[in-house]
């Protein structure tokens, strides 16, 4: 290790971050290899080491001969600080190398907040901030995630973005990206050609023009390239590349467990659900190698904890044979296992039983809307009827605490559905003290709230967010209308919805606020120790953009969408449709009562079905 | 520990949980490092569910699911409790940009000879003034390099825990190094026979 690394670590917190080191980590001889890629989550390490996705794409980029991908997280402040002291600048954790030489440097981008963040790491690395700075073809900025379905906000720092799931088209990108580099291509010459590549969008080949009322006029399509830029899937899960034998992280991290993907899309529909949408369509992986690669993971691991994720655990389809292998291998083994995301509606009283033999925790509920009505518009299909009867198995079965999720601020929200929160609280008390096997140890029901952020890809994407001083009026509406004193009611502060409704929805005219807040400090803002309202607010009005043009405005039916570039399978006229039926109160069959033809399963190759 | 924790686990020689409410795994490490510390010698106290029937293979195969660098030298059933332990031999090289010379060397060798050794520790009860000298045996300074100087010295394991840290403290300004790091060398009980 690079003796002024050693150094600075004796004085940061977490040292552990920093090393590398760690069981299963990939070294490769660098002699023998055609490209380095520097793969970078812009958040710490605990955060970016439980993120399964960047798990998978470390192992399929590495499978690769000629690649060698290492990672790199966002270092803490402390770290950061000491490390712009000693100018150091930002390296790799596997090989210690600075990432200015690598060929790649990979964001995985998963939530807005993380941008600064992003400028931030290439700020650290030595790197120019924008593409067009960056003349050479390599270092090549590129992008992936979530975040990316509408990349507008830092479309000019990256040189291109994955548009949907990696595990193919990343390995398809390196392989062109090695033959223009022996090849000598120009970086233009190479972005045009990936931009053939299905799931690449290049930015640079779309040019944004805005009218005089400061709404989108039209997108100027360069040199031919292809509009829109279609999302690229993995048609079949149980085929594609899943890596049992991680990264084994040394120091804790938030997931320290093993980690097992369900299926990818989500049958629900949910109106205000982005993930909802954008994962869509429905492919599931089978139980019996889920079961294989569970044990497999277990033993390679040593983890004693197994989580099951997907959207919605409860839809899965083969959840029973799932539950029952893996439970006979854990339960003589006390390796716990959980199932975050069960729905309340179909929350059988076998599958708490059968979990509960290993490791019982708290009950979580996303209940999201507080009346039937409005939970009938936004598509969230949960009775009160569902939960009470939920919590009566749990309640007698000697579970006590309970947590309530709801958003403020959603379409059609009135007072009578916020006071409806309340009194869904006091209905789950009742229910308690009707059913509690163990009265003395007492109830915690808490109550959350978070201000609702319209998406784009979702019904709502036309949407405005309420103001932040509506969202505190109905905090306070929420917060005096609980009074039972085993009900707490936490609420979350509306300004980081704010900014990142403004940033989800942005557009290009964003980068230079983006540049501003970074350079005056602005970094890990998904983190409440660095989040500086005030600071976006200074950058805003120094670019004269006005934030509530992005956050707090309804969208016309016809108006051109920043996002509009992308087609991540379902179709605007059926986003627009069901935001309609929102206004109508009226509930969508989910897909596994009636396929609505959303479009996703375009995606899907010739003769395939969506969710089958 | 949970890196051990979980190197037991993988090998296939799974640690022994505690009963209750919170299981955890039965693993303690004798003397605590603090960060930054390297060692060729460390205790482990465990249990396991199962008493492995060969010890030797039961070392090896745990050592292959350690991290690179961390290694089982020897799984033995204990005769004398952690308690036992009381010095530690350890190394420290210290690092002197501007270079070192025979000065510095006579000078650090005379801060270590002094009949006192004070600075201030912190304890349970804030800050106190600690003399680490009638909890040190042995301590030379010799030169290492052109920018090193290599220290070697036993000090109290535990009550008190002399934390080599606190020597360079008690160095003067003019002749603190300016990084320093320490390597254990092995453990002893009272009499200086090597603890095992
Ligand atoms: S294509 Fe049909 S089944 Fe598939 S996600 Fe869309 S609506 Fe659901």
């Amino acid at each position: 290790m690079d003796s002024r690394i050693e150094r600075i670590l004796m004085q940061v917190e977490k040292p552990a971050r920093y090393t590398g080191g760690e069981v299963n980590q990939i070294i490769k001889n660098k002699d023998n290899i055609d490209l380095r890629v520097a793969f970078c989550f812009p958040d710490t390490y605990e955060i970016g080491m439980s993120n399964l996705g960047m798990s998978i794409l470390y192992h399929t980029m590495n499978s690769l001969d000629y690649v060698w991908c290492e990672r790199v997280f966002a270092p803490w402040g402390d770290m950061a600080k000491a490390m712009t002291d000693a100018q150091i600048p930002l390296y790799a954790l596997e090989s210690g190398d600075p990432i200015s030489d690598f060929d790649v440097l990979a964001f995985s981008i998963g939530y807005e907040m993380a941008y600064t963040t992003v400028l931030d790491m290439l700020s650290m690395a030595r790197v120019p901030l924008r593409s067009s700075e960056r003349k050479d073809l390599t270092p090549l900025v590129i992008a992936g995630g979530s975040a990316c379905v509408n990349a507008e906000p830092i479309a000019d720092f990256i040189d291109l973005a994955i548009i949907g799931e990696g595990e193919e088209v990343n390995n398809e990108l390196l392989a062109l990206l090695k033959q223009a580099k022996q090849e000598r291509w120009s970086k233009e010459r190479f972005l045009r050609t990936a931009s053939d590549i299905h799931g690449i969008y290049v930015p640079s080949l779309y040019v944004p023009v805005y009218g005089k009322d400061g709404l989108l006029d039209h997108i100027e399509v360069k040199d031919g390239a292809v509009y829109p830029v279609k999302k690229r899937i993995v048609q079949d899960l149980d085929q594609v590349d899943f890596p049992v034998e991680p990264v084994i992280p040394t120091t804790e991290i938030v997931q320290d467990r093993v980690s097992l993907e369900l299926f990818r899309g989500c049958v629900r529909g949910c109106r205000f659900c982005q993930a909802g949408y954008i994962y869509r369509p429905i492919r599931m992986k089978k139980s019996d190698r889920l079961i294989q690669q569970g044990k497999e993971l277990l033993e390679n691991t040593g983890y004693q904890d197994c989580t099951l994720l997907s959207l919605s655990t409860s839809d899965y389809r083969e959840l029973m044979p799932l539950l029952n292998g893996l439970l006979d291998y854990c339960e003589p083994r006390s390796i716990g296992l959980s199932l975050p995301s069960l729905r309340a509606d179909n929350f059988s009283m076998d599958i708490m039983d059968r979990i509960q033999r290993v490791r019982k925790s708290g009950l979580t509920f996303a209940v999201e809307g507080g009346s039937q009505r409005l939970r009938d518009a936004i598509n969230k299909n949960v009775t009160e009827e569902d939960l009470l009867n939920t919590c009566k198995i749990a309640f007698s079965g000697g579970w006590n605490t309970v947590k309530l999720y709801y958003m403020l601020g959603l379409p059609t929200e009135t007072d009578e559905d916020i006071l409806g929160i309340a009194q869904m609280a006091n209905a789950v008390l009742h229910c308690w003290r009707e059913n509690a096997k163990n009265k003395n140890r007492g109830v915690k029901i808490t109550i959350s709230t978070s201000c609702f952020i319209p998406k784009p890809f979702s019904p709502f994407q036309w949407e405005q967010q309420i103001t932040m001083n509506e969202y505190r009026r109905r905090v306070s509406l929420l917060k005096n209308a609980i009074t039972a004193k085993n009900v707490t009611y936490k609420w979350h502060d509306p300004e980081t919805s704010f900014i990142e409704a403004v940033l989800s929805r942005g557009d290009r005219r964003l980068a230079d606020v983006l540049e501003y807040v970074w350079k005056h400090g602005g970094r890990l803002e998904a983190w409440e120790d660095y989040f500086s309202y005030e600071l976006w607010m200074e950058a805003f009005s120094h670019f004269g953009i006005d934030p509530s043009f992005y956050a707090n405005r309804e969208r016309e039916a016809d108006e051109i969408l920043p996002w509009d570039v992308i087609d991540v399978g379902v179709l605007k006229k059926h986003l627009w449709h069901e935001r309609e039926l929102c206004y109508q109160s009226t509930l969508s069959p989910d897909c596994r009562k009636q396929c609505s033809a959303c479009g996703a399963a375009r995606l899907l190759k010739k003769g395939c079905v969506c969710d089958s | 520990m949970r890196t051990l924790q979980r190197s037991f686990q993988r090998a296939g020689y799974p640690l022994k949980y505690s009963e209750g409410f919170n299981p955890h795994p039965l693993l303690s490490v004798a003397l605590p490092m603090s960060v930054g510390i390297s060692s060729d010698c460390e205790i482990l106290d465990f249990k396991m569910d199962e008493a492995p029937s060969d010890l030797e293979l039961a070392a090896r195969s745990v050592t292959n699911a350690l991290p690179e660098g961390l290694v089982i030298h020897e799984i033995y059933y204990p005769e004398v409790k952690v308690t036992a332990i009381k010095w530690l031999k350890i190394e420290g090289i210290l690092d002197f940009d501007d270079g070192i010379s025979d000065e510095l060397i006579a000078n650090l060798n005379d801060v270590f000879r002094q009949d006192t050794i004070e600075v201030m520790k912190k304890t349970k009860k804030g800050e106190q003034l600690f003399d680490c000298k009638p909890h040190l045996k042995e301590l030379a300074v010799q030169p290492h390099s052109d920018q090193k100087v290599k220290m070697t010295a036993v000090i109290s394991a535990q009550n008190p825990t002399v934390n080599p840290n606190l020597l360079i403290k008690a160095i003067p300004d003019p002749w603190r190094p300016d990084f320093s790091r320490f390597h254990r060398i092995e453990v002893y009980d009272e009499e200086m026979n090597i603890f095992r």
